[in-house]
């Protein structure tokens, strides 16, 4: 696919970005990735941050935006606006993480916490829903999942290839593919289960 | 959620409702079922969040590999003028002194193997191989230059794939950067046998570099030969020179 953010036309990037958003476009989230980070990482770093601390609110912002995007909650006009969301998002992070209870123990004891800023702040503020913590299990429960399946269920839910493409790649019959997804995505919700009780 | 079952049937007319793809009768029906069923409610809910989870964590993982690769190619701005220069003279001082301890004590074929031995870049990870999860975290591992992990990494999908062409070149080229020679041929040697390989010139280039580092300079030189690159030929040439 052809990157969204060459296009010169602006009425087109923007559709085309929300559609290469959606499929999960490789060279258009890597673009976005590295035209963003350094203006992120620079403000974080003159607001008593670390390289380390930049990447980490950097990456909950991007996934925000993601998130967003996917959500119909945002669909950004052209690329300026979208990077000047990523960075407003990731700003708003850091202020928050400035104020939390966690940066300002964190400061008074003098010791250096390994802990995600960005995912502190949210648990510190109560914040986090149900729905988020289950979201959170089940990420874990799927990088826990065995190879076969994580490359599976990747191919069908973020790369959305069909069924066909996906049965024709692994030289299986689609009924065997689709039974295939089935028990993957049994063993996902029972690595969850698990994790939840 | 409890811990119930659920069929194969039940789980594709939930992804049928999610991802639009009912007629109208049938998501009538569903919707329905839905209004009075709570259990079924709640299963859905289940596998929009499962989904979701697979597709979240993927894009975490990317993320990481972004920020990885970025690095790799981000030049070090930090070190100021002035240090670069005192750097630049340790790092010639360095060359020189490991010159002298090559020239010095290794052998013919130790000197050629040192004077060439760069390994070769890593594979871009466009979609086709992200899809290949553990062997595309191996590559940034690789591009890294942390040879043992992606060693580790890719020796479990050698296993399954003895025959991929790709998995065995970069395991060869993995051990010869960590300066094993005799591992490195095993992939290398494996490598070169595949057919229609993209990596054969290179593989066979490979394998002589490291029949050099082995003291094996009549097989290296054969190795070379069966490589098209340039770089074979003029090592090939060195070799004869000195014998």
């Amino acid at each position: 696919m052809a990157n969204p953010f060459t296009v010169r036309d602006q009425n087109t990037v923007s559709s085309r970005f929300v559609d290469a958003m959606r499929v999960n476009d490789e060279s258009a989230l890597r673009t976005l990735y590295e035209n963003n980070f350094k203006k992120v990482e620079t403000m974080i770093l003159k607001n008593n941050g670390t390289s380390e601390q930049a990447k980490d609110i950097f990456q909950e912002a991007f996934i925000a935006v993601w998130k967003n995007v996917h959500n119909n909650k945002f669909s950004p006009g052209n690329e300026k606006a979208i990077n000047g969301y990523l960075y407003t998002i990731a700003k708003n992070k850091w202020m928050d993480y400035l104020r939390s209870p966690a940066y300002k123990k964190r400061v008074s004891f003098h010791t250096v916490s390994e802990t995600n800023p960005a995912r502190s702040v949210v648990e510190n503020d109560n914040l986090v829903t149900e729905r988020e913590t289950r979201l959170a299990l089940a990420m874990k429960a799927f990088e826990n999942l065995g190879e076969a399946c994580r490359t599976l269920l990747v191919k069908f839910y973020f790369e959305k290839k069909t069924m066909k493409e996906i049965a024709e790649e692994l030289q299986l019959d689609a009924a065997s593919t689709r039974n295939k997804k089935y028990r993957c995505m049994q063993a996902l919700r029972g690595l969850a289960q698990e994790m939840n009780t | 959620m409890k811990k119930q079952n659920q069929t194969q049937e039940e789980f594709e007319r939930i992804e049928r409702y999610l991802d639009g793809l009912m007629d109208r009768e049938e998501r009538a029906v569903f919707e329905n079922s839905l209004k009075t069923d709570k259990e079924l409610n709640l299963r859905v809910e289940e596998v929009s969040l499962l989904r979701l989870a697979v597709e979240e964590q993927t894009l975490r993982n990317k993320l990481d590999d972004f920020h990885a690769e970025m690095l790799l190619n981000r030049p070090a701005k930090t070190i100021r003028p002035y240090i670069k220069y005192a750097v630049a003279a340790s790092v010639a001082l360095l060359i020189g002194f490991a010159i002298w301890l090559l020239a010095g004590q290794k052998s013919t074929e130790e000197k050629l193997f040192a004077q060439y031995f760069k390994p070769a870049p890593g594979l871009v990870t466009p979609m086709s191989t992200a899809s290949d999860y553990e062997f595309y975290r191996g590559m940034v591992d690789y591009k890294q230059g942390k040879y043992s992990e992606a060693i580790n990494r890719w020796e479990p999908l050698v296993k399954e794939k003895p025959e991929n062409d790709t998995l065995n070149f970069y395991l060869g080229l993995s051990w010869l950067a960590k300066g094993e020679a005799g591992k490195a041929i095993d992939f290398l040697s494996k490598a070169v046998t595949i057919q229609n390989s993209a990596f054969i010139d290179e593989a066979w280039y490979y394998l002589g570099m490291a029949q050099l580092k082995e003291g094996r300079p009549e097989e290296a030189v054969r190795s070379f030969g069966k490589s098209n690159l340039e770089n074979s030929r003029v090592i090939a040439g060195e070799i004869s020179g000195t014998k």
